[in-house]
């Protein structure tokens, strides 16, 4: 069948990062030289890229995939944090198990990619548990001690746990639509969007369900309990995984998920939980962070906390009125791109300090890093402004467009109250962040540290940094990727008006 | 062609001023004057083209002449405010410079003071550190000063005659590792923000009352869109001016800020402090132009204060008593260029005190001196610069004298300037402080000359014809209120009868110590300071020069202007001046024969006292310093009427007490409340910590939790709603 051929030609990029995977993996065992491995997957990668930029996108019965601007802006999104991880890698861990690491990582990365163009909950859930499985592996084989066994053992109970519930509720979801693919599910839904089965609404149960192991995926309250002792107690590369991908999956899945399957008309309960787990993140994320010594563990909670952000622009899209929910997911497609590069670049600026040394982390380890390290200070003071959101920076404009979001619900509908107090909550929380965001930059600039030596900068992660650092600069002049997230998100809501039979989500026309 | 000189006079210093900021450190250094000489000469000579440009289209034009340029639109807000008839009015700036007989004039003043200043300048401050800085401020200042004359518009004007006050705040802190330099410095700074404070709350109540800030009309296609504040609408009559206590409260509020732009009591004690800058600063800035834009600005509002007589008797009373005051302090300064700052206030409040007669003659009279005084105090003060350069930065007169041999070419032209200052015919401050004096006594003693009234009224009644012509629709309200105005003005007669005679008294005052000054000077037995390093010597022709250029201008300048009443026929051509109020009884003034003998016998005698008293030995002076009577008298004047004094124990005192009480209740209450505020995080995360038990069960035990209470929620939220 030519749509099977399409299907694979266009899972081309993914295939090319399997197979180098495989073949880092396999080969990796005879040959265990960093820097061979480093230089071939990032070609590879880049590779991938240019494929990729070489795709149309074409709607049509793509098989159990979707083929839009949202899925096409993930999978590069994913490329480009390969290429930045990859780079990261070189510099953190110990040596022997190094192909091992690679190899997992882009297995995760095709894992994103997966997620970010599944059209069935099956794909889904397999792109998912791809991302899931090598990062327990990753977890632990960077340091190999006490505590790297302890931190993976809780993130694989836990998110085994957390898939539990997501399984559970994809299984009522099939249940009640009788398919597995998106675009019937939906349109199931839409006839009848409020199943029951001996009086319980099976709809809330599974979105519920779906909605905690998401959570848990972007470490959210009050699934967020792992980030802090899991972060602290792997490597720097590790946690730059953990702080990225999983992330990633999750806004493109809740995207797809609630903008798309979720029939309309469902009352202000959904955008209410949203709403409430939003602050609560933030909340709890910053306010806790103002007490960590411990960098990696600093940066768990910072990341908690913009999950939080996240959920502002999700339930602004499953709040606002019919057909103008892209803006909510535009934003948060522009907040996780801005966020991932200033994320990956502070581990990759650890990992660049620190070396192998994963279990010194407290923060007073960056004092004098002004001196002793020029350049991955100042990259690092970059992403600090970046991610507290100041302006022009592309955190500053992640933020604006964050609130611009919810503002417009606020005034377009009767959930005023709601959103204008989300907003406030928000900004005070921005205030609260740069509290110790700016801390580390007043460690690194005006402490002094106890040695006065120049601190030997591990040359990839070095690289890595300087990359994100020119992402986060460009950004600075916003449009062209704001532009992007638009397109990313009206691709997703726009699908459509001529009632064809949709690979593209139909959701604004058939909506009502 | 106009459009252009008015945009390239100002221009070529802006160029100067870049240029030197960003060579100068590194690249010209001691040739950084050669830029701005250029500029300025350049700047002059388009000013010279501009003012025959103008003076040739005043004639062919008649009464009114303007002409402005639109550069580009700085703020456009529509609907910016709702008008008392419920029109909506646009909030419109446009960068918009004019040139007209009052711009012309000032800006040939200007630019040609400042070319011989900055040559000056090139001697004087040859060998400073701060060469270049020198040249970049004094350009900028320059540059501020064309624009501030040139605009055509409230805010624009505000924002020059901000930028003028920041020029001088840099320049008289040239010197800034000196004390009492960066002291002076602060000290205009912040006596002028006081006047600022006025300024700008006048042009918030003109917004308010006339729905526009810009001078001329807004035309578009012919058609008036929004009339301007001394626009041909308004002038004409066509549209009335506020009346009543909102007039005054503008003038009043106008009035606040010239007094402090220009040094009038009660904001006047920050010239004499003043002088702590480079002398060629205080001859440019702080004697010639800046302290000049007060003046200006009241001249060109001359329509706002004929609306107020109230306002036009403040000023006149604020004019003369700082004319007298300053020349009572003046007396008995010892700092040579502290008896010239005091000359400046002095003469500045002669200036106002000729605007505040409200007549058509004394509003040219006090521009005649604004002009003609530019010229002999800008000489004075470059003269005194050479002097204090021979003496090596020594100014206190009673540490040198006789100086007449050692530097011939600065005795001579100081003595111009003293001649001029002192008003001896024919130097150029007779014929302007004469038009003074005669304004002030018509005002005083109406219908007193009446041969010259009888012209005037000819001449009036012929404009009235005209305007009745071209405005039928002259309002009602101006004319009743115009007479309402007259009436009360008569009232006031007696208040000018007295104004009068105290500045015939100050130019007594004036005349005797100007030459009390230059005696002790260039008289009397030859005395050095030890600090001219005993070669003491006349200064380089790059100095002399311009005092002698000065000085035949300073000789020249008012015969010349006052020739065929020149000065006062283009001056009265500029909108503010040839306006409908204006015509009705107003003409500019005579000369006066009777007055021109007797303040010339005045200055005389004041002339005549300084010499007896300090020509030879000064032991008359001794003797009358010794008088009971004269002692405290004297004391007085020493320090100033103890005005400084009054100031830091009335003003300065209770508000640094006002601010240690701010500052504890900031340091103690405002930031207790921040730092309580900045806790409340910070205890909330140490409460979260305590979630975070590391244990696994009890994680996995909580997120079970919270998804059966989602599920809880969902069936009763969601489900059953």
């Amino acid at each position: 069948m030519a749509t099977q051929i399409d299907t694979i030609l266009f899972l081309i990029p993914e295939i090319l990062v399997v197979v180098l995977a495989l073949w880092v993996i396999v080969g990796g065992a005879f040959a265990p030289a960093k820097p061979f491995w480093a230089a071939l997957s990032t070609v590879a990668l880049i590779v991938a890229l240019v494929l990729l930029s070489g795709q149309k996108l074409v709607a049509g019965d793509n098989g159990p995939l979707i083929v839009d601007s949202l899925g096409s802006s993930f999978r590069w999104i994913a490329l480009l944090c390969g290429i930045a991880l990859t780079l990261t890698s070189t510099g953190s861990g110990n040596t022997h198990s190094y192909p091992e690491r690679l190899g997992a990582i882009l297995f995760l990365l095709v894992g994103v990619m997966i997620v970010a163009s599944a059209g069935n909950l099956v794909m889904l859930f397999l792109g998912l548990e791809l991302i899931s499985i090598p990062t327990y592996m990753l977890l632990y084989a960077g340091r190999a001690d006490k505590a790297s066994a302890e931190a993976s053992t809780k993130y694989f109970f836990l998110s085994i746990l957390s898939s539990a519930f997501m399984l559970y509720g994809f299984s009522m979801l099939y249940g009640m639509t009788g398919s597995g693919t998106f675009s019937e599910m939906q349109r199931s839904l839409a006839t009848d969007p409020s199943p029951t089965i001996a009086g319980l609404s099976l709809l809330p149960l599974s979105f519920m369900m779906i909605l905690a192991g998401l959570a848990f995926k972007l470490a959210a309250f009050p699934f967020h309990f792992y980030a802090p002792d899991v972060y602290q107690g792997t490597s720097s590369l590790a946690a730059g995984v953990l702080a990225v991908t999983p992330k990633l999956a999750a806004v493109v899945a809740a995207s797809r998920l609630i903008a798309v399957i979720m029939p309309s008309q469902q009352g202000p309960f959904l955008w209410q939980v949203l709403v409430v787990a939003s602050v609560a993140s933030m909340t709890l994320g910053n306010v806790a962070a103002l007490w960590q010594k411990s960098t990696r563990r600093l940066l768990a909670y910072s990341s908690i906390a913009h999950s939080g952000y996240l959920l502002i622009g999700l339930a602004a899209a499953v709040a606002a009125p019919q057909g103008s929910g892209q803006a909510g997911i535009s934003a948060a497609v522009l907040y996780i791109m801005v966020y991932a590069a200033a994320s990956l670049g502070v581990f990759a600026v650890l990992a660049a300090v620190l070396g192998d040394n994963d279990e010194m982390d407290d923060v007073r380890l960056l004092a004098g890093l002004g001196n002793r390290a020029p350049g991955q200070a100042f990259a690092m003071a970059v992403f600090m402004f970046s991610m507290s959101g100041i302006p022009p920076l592309a955190g500053f404009w992640g933020k604006f467009s964050l609130f611009k979001s919810a503002l417009d619900v606020a005034f377009e509908g009767t959930n005023q109250i709601w959103f204008v107090t989300l907003v406030i909550i928000a900004a005070l929380n921005a205030a609260i962040a740069a509290g110790y965001y700016l801390r580390v930059i007043a460690m690194m600039y005006f402490q002094d540290s106890s040695s006065e030596a120049k601190t030997t900068v591990q040359m990839g992660p070095a690289v890595a940094a300087y990359l994100c650092m020119l992402a986060t600069l460009v950004c600075a002049f916003p449009a062209p990727l704001m532009q992007q997230a638009d397109q990313a998100a009206a691709g997703l809501v726009a699908a459509d008006d001529t009632g064809s039979t949709a690979k593209l989500v139909q959701v604004a026309a058939n909506r009502r | 062609m106009s459009d252009n000189l008015i945009i390239l006079i100002p221009f070529f210093p802006l160029l100067a001023a870049i240029l030197i900021a960003i060579l100068g450190p590194k690249l010209l250094k001691e040739n950084s004057h050669y830029v701005t000489v250029l500029a300025f000469a350049a700047s002059f000579v388009c000013s010279l083209m501009l003012f025959f440009s103008v003076q040739g289209q005043v004639v062919e034009e008649g009464t009114s002449f303007e002409s402005v340029t639109t550069l580009w639109t700085w703020a456009a807000v529509d609907n910016a405010m709702i008008d008392a008839d419920g029109h909506s009015v646009p909030f419109l700036i446009d960068v918009t410079l004019r040139s007209d007989a009052l711009t012309s004039i000032m800006l040939c003043m200007v630019t040609f003071i400042a070319t011989l200043v900055a040559i000056f300048g090139a001697g004087y401050m040859h060998g400073d550190r701060g060469y270049w800085r020198f040249f970049a401020y004094v350009s900028l200042f320059v540059f501020s000063m064309t624009m501030l004359v040139s605009v055509s518009n409230f805010l624009l004007l505000f924002v020059f005659w901000e930028a003028v006050g920041l020029c001088s705040y840099l320049l008289i802190g040239f010197w800034y590792h000196k004390p009492e330099a960066s002291a002076a410095g602060k000290k205009a700074f912040l006596v002028n923000r006081v006047g600022d404070f006025g300024f700008a709350l006048a042009i918030f109540l003109i917004w308010i009352n006339y729905g526009t800030l810009n001078f001329h009309d807004y035309v578009v296609d012919g058609q008036v869109i929004i009339p301007g504040v001394f626009g041909q609408m308004r002038l004409g009559g066509a549209l009335p001016y506020v009346q009543g206590g909102m007039a005054t409260a503008i003038c009043l509020l106008l009035m606040l800020g010239a007094c402090g732009k220009s040094a009038q009591f009660p904001l006047h004690v920050w010239l004499p402090d003043a002088m702590e800058g480079p002398t060629p600063v205080s001859a440019l800035i702080h004697a010639a132009t800046m302290v000049t834009a007060g003046v200006y600005m009241v001249t060109r509002c001359t329509p706002l204060f004929h609306a107020s007589p109230d306002a036009q008797v403040t000023v006149a009373c604020i004019g003369g008593f700082t004319a007298l005051l300053a020349g009572l302090i003046a007396l008995t300064q010892h700092d040579l260029k502290r008896v010239l700052a005091y000359s400046t206030v002095s003469q500045l409040g002669y200036m106002f005190l000729a605007l505040g007669t409200g007549s058509l003659a004394g509003i040219v009279a006090g521009m005649f001196h604004l002009f003609t005084h530019a010229f002999f105090k800008a000489l004075l003060f470059l003269g005194s610069g050479s002097v204090m350069h021979a003496m090596g930065n020594v100014i206190d007169m009673r540490r040198f004298g006789g100086l007449r041999h050692l530097m011939p070419w600065t005795f001579r032209t100081f003595l111009v300037g003293c001649l001029a200052l002192a008003g001896i015919f024919p130097f150029a401050g007779f014929w302007s402080k004469d038009a003074i004096l005669a304004s002030v006594h018509d005002r005083a003693y109406p219908g007193a000359h009446s041969h010259d009234s009888q012209d005037s009224e000819h001449d009036a009644d012929h404009d009235a014809d005209q305007d009745a012509d071209d405005h039928a629709t002259h309002s009602v309200a101006l004319l009743s209120a115009d007479h309402a105005g007259s009436n009360q003005a008569d009232s006031y007669t007696n208040i000018y009868v007295w104004l009068y005679r105290s500045a015939c008294f100050t130019a007594f005052l004036t005349a005797f110590y100007t030459f009390r000054a230059f005696f002790l000077t260039f008289y009397g037995p030859q005395v050095i300071p030890d600090e001219s390093g005993h070669h003491a010597h006349e200064s380089p022709p790059m100095m002399w020069i311009p005092l002698a250029i000065l000085a035949i201008f300073a000789f020249l300048i008012g015969f010349v202007s006052e020739l065929d009443h020149k000065f006062a026929h283009l001056l009265t051509s500029t909108p503010s001046l040839a306006f409908a109020g204006m015509h009705d009884t107003m003409q500019p003034g005579g000369f006066h024969m009777d007055i021109a003998i007797s303040s010339s016998i005045i200055a005389v005698l004041g002339i005549a006292l300084a010499a007896f008293l300090y020509l030879g030995h000064q032991r008359e002076v001794e003797a009358i310093s010794k008088l009971k009577l004269v002692a405290p008298l004297r004391a007085l004047s020493l320090n100033k009427f103890y005005l400084d004094e009054i100031y830091t124990w009335a003003v300065v005192k209770p508000l640094e007490f006002l601010g240690i009480i701010y500052f504890w209740l900031d340091r103690w209450l405002v930031d207790g409340l921040v730092n309580l505020i900045g806790k409340v995080p910070v205890a909330l995360g140490s409460g979260f910590r305590y979630l975070q038990t590391g244990l696994l069960p009890f994680y996995s035990l909580s997120m079970v939790v919270a998804m059966l209470i989602l599920l809880f929620l969902g069936q009763v939220l969601w489900g059953g709603g």
